[in-house]
């Protein structure tokens, strides 16, 4: 049996907390943290003390560590391609980078590019994408891709601060990264709405893919408050909806759904954070017979055992990492259309 | 009160309506030349309605009413105020039992929504304008007065383009026919279901806060045999809310409009 991949974490938020470190507590014969960074060192140390065996450093002594074999980048996207490229560069043997992959077309092809020139597998956190139901559906659907004429998702959710805390215990506050202050002016319907599209819809940008090919046409866009969106548009002859609404206080609803003459698909997703299985898919067909799929597996934890089985050669990469920049095209021509909808409004 | 359909036998409009009939035996009996007249609502309705008003009948039930033009309407609507004949409009959705029952509900929640999301599925795509309008019907008291507008020519997708509630009606073609509305704000949240299989499988309506989820107790009963139960109430004299022309014409000037 192989030993496990040693990973290290640049980056030490909530994400990694939350998400990252209990989905790797349940893989370690696969995968086991042993190096964290941060920018705040206080939280660095205090995240590498819940897991054994591991350090906090900075980020060129993780890169330089030879115990890493596999980095998670989950530090703020526009430092994302930067500290992926060094990660490539420094020989590691796999990149998880959370998403937004990148911030731009050209600093996500920088990725792709040392990717590829380094032949270093990268996968984009994009846990939907993974998610077991997700998979076994897309296999059983038959046309449904090259058939369906609606397609739509919805995201209603309650406060992060809600599954954080039922996922982690939050490290005490360090006097070295305090809480932002608020300043400058307040954001606008249409920075609010690209902020929600590259940040919330960007989940789904990998399952819209399989139903959109060309480049989407905003119809409409709308702001909703507290914070959300609501947005139409069409490609490839099809219509997409997209909407979000959050925080609520009531019990979260997290949907995508596919509509073509001969079938439907639903998918119901659990909140981010908590380790509750995969989304339920049910396919329903014209007799009105419906399959479902489900698996006590996240998407999390699947990226995880899937970036494992590339690194030590088991499979080949699901999901390249020129698809993950492809995603990002996608979800920048749908946030640049809704803002230009929303600045051009009266 | 005596019904019958102005359709041929063995239609799947006829045996919908006469299994609904059959359900109120005590009300109304069926024959062959009932005072009731029965109107298909597929293309050319508003003709079939007129006739049958001018037949003498003492009211109308039309079925599924599709998009006719408004002068038709209008017109209409003047013949059965002139012939004192009530019309009564048997919709899938606004008839619902479950709509009735959280109607008041969603109104009274829709002040504080921001999102309002509707969904229609039909089986055939000829279909896709007759379920905009059954949608409309049931919406409408919901968005406030907001504008509507068709996405672009052609779209089954309408949208408002003013107020603060931001609301997508749509129709597809798809497997499972019924409609879904979804209205959502940061307080409350609805998630309601209205099967249109034909049957009397109840719809669901959950309201959904800080406390939990409740949702309406299941009614197994059809939107067309609450229809008739109204029309005979009208009939007797008693007033119930009746889904009838004049609001049909409401409803069909916001889609012609959007």
């Amino acid at each position: 049996m192989n030993m496990p991949l040693g990973v290290g974490f640049i980056g030490a938020g909530p994400v990694t907390q939350a998400i990252h470190l209990p989905a790797l507590a349940g893989l370690g014969d696969r995968l086991r943290t042993v190096a964290v960074a941060d920018i705040d060192e206080v939280t660095a140390a205090a995240v590498a003390d819940r897991c054994p065996g591991a350090r906090s450093c900075t980020v060129d002594e993780l890169l330089q560590d030879p115990a890493v074999d596999v980095v998670a980048i989950c530090s703020p996207p526009t430092v994302h391609a930067d500290q992926a490229v060094a990660a490539i560069e420094a020989g590691k043997r796999g990149i998880l980078c959370e998403k937004p992959f990148a911030t731009t077309v050209e600093d996500a092809q920088r990725i792709v590019d040392a990717a590829s020139a380094h032949s270093v597998p990268v996968i984009v956190g994009a846990m939907h994408a993974y998610d077991p139901a997700w998979v076994q559906v897309g296999a059983e659907w038959g046309d449904l891709a090259e058939t369906a004429t609606l397609i739509r998702s919805t995201i209603y959710l309650p406060s992060n601060d809600e599954f954080t805390a039922l996922a982690t215990d939050p490290p005490p506050p360090s006097a070295k990264n305090p809480v932002p202050e608020q300043g400058g002016p307040a954001p606008t319907p249409a920075q609010l709405v690209r902020g929600g599209i590259l940040g919330l819809a960007t989940h789904t940008v990998p399952h819209l893919r399989r139903f959109f090919h060309d480049v989407p046409e905003i119809i409409s866009a709308r702001y909703v408050a507290p914070w959300g969106y609501h947005l139409v548009f069409t490609a490839d002859g099809r219509t997409g909806i997209l909407l979000a609404l959050l925080p609520g206080e009531w019990g979260p609803q997290w949907q995508f759904e596919a509509h073509s003459p001969s079938q439907s698909l639903h998918l119901t997703y659990p909140p981010s954070y908590v380790l509750a299985g995969s989304a339920t898919a049910t396919l329903t067909d014209t007799r009105g017979a419906s399959r479902s799929w489900h698996s006590t597996v996240n998407g999390y934890q699947a990226e995880w055992l899937h970036l494992a089985d590339v690194v030590e050669g088991r499979t080949t990469l699901a999901h390249p990492v020129a698809e993950a920049a492809a995603d990002l095209t996608f979800a920048l021509a749908l946030a640049d259309g809704a803002q230009k909808i929303l600045e051009d409004r009266p | 009160v005596t019904a019958h359909p102005v359709q041929p036998s063995g239609s799947e409009f006829t045996a919908r309506q006469a299994s609904t009939l059959a359900s109120l035996p005590e009300t109304f009996h069926r024959s062959t030349n009932g005072s009731v007249r029965l109107i298909d609502g597929g293309t050319g309705w508003t003709e079939r309605a007129s006739s049958g008003i001018t037949s003498g009948a003492r009211a109308l039930i039309v079925e599924r009413p599709s998009p006719e033009p408004i002068e038709n309407l209008r017109r209409l609507s003047d013949l059965a105020r002139e012939h004192d004949v009530a019309v009564v409009v048997d919709s899938p959705f606004v008839g619902s039992p479950a709509w009735t029952a959280c109607r008041e509900g969603l109104i009274a929640d829709s002040a504080g929504a921001g999102l309002l999301d509707s969904v229609v599925v039909v089986r055939d795509p000829q279909d896709l304008e007759r379920a905009l309008l059954a949608q409309i019907a049931v919406v409408r008291p919901l968005l406030r007065g907001a504008t509507i507008r068709r996405l672009y020519p052609g779209a089954a997708v309408l949208v408002t383009v003013d107020g603060t509630l931001a609301a997508t009606l749509s129709a597809a073609t798809s497997v499972s026919p019924g409609m879904m509305l979804d209205l959502v704000g940061p307080h409350v949240r609805w998630r309601m279901e209205l099967p249109d299989d034909g049957t009397a499988r109840p719809g669901h309506a959950v309201r959904h806060d800080a406390l939990g989820e409740k949702a309406i107790r299941p009614i197994h009963s059809t939107a067309s045999r609450r229809t008739w139960r109204s029309l005979a109430d009208q009939l007797n004299g008693s007033t119930r809310d009746t889904y009838d022309l004049d609001t049909l014409l409401l409803d069909l000037e916001i889609l012609a409009t959007a």
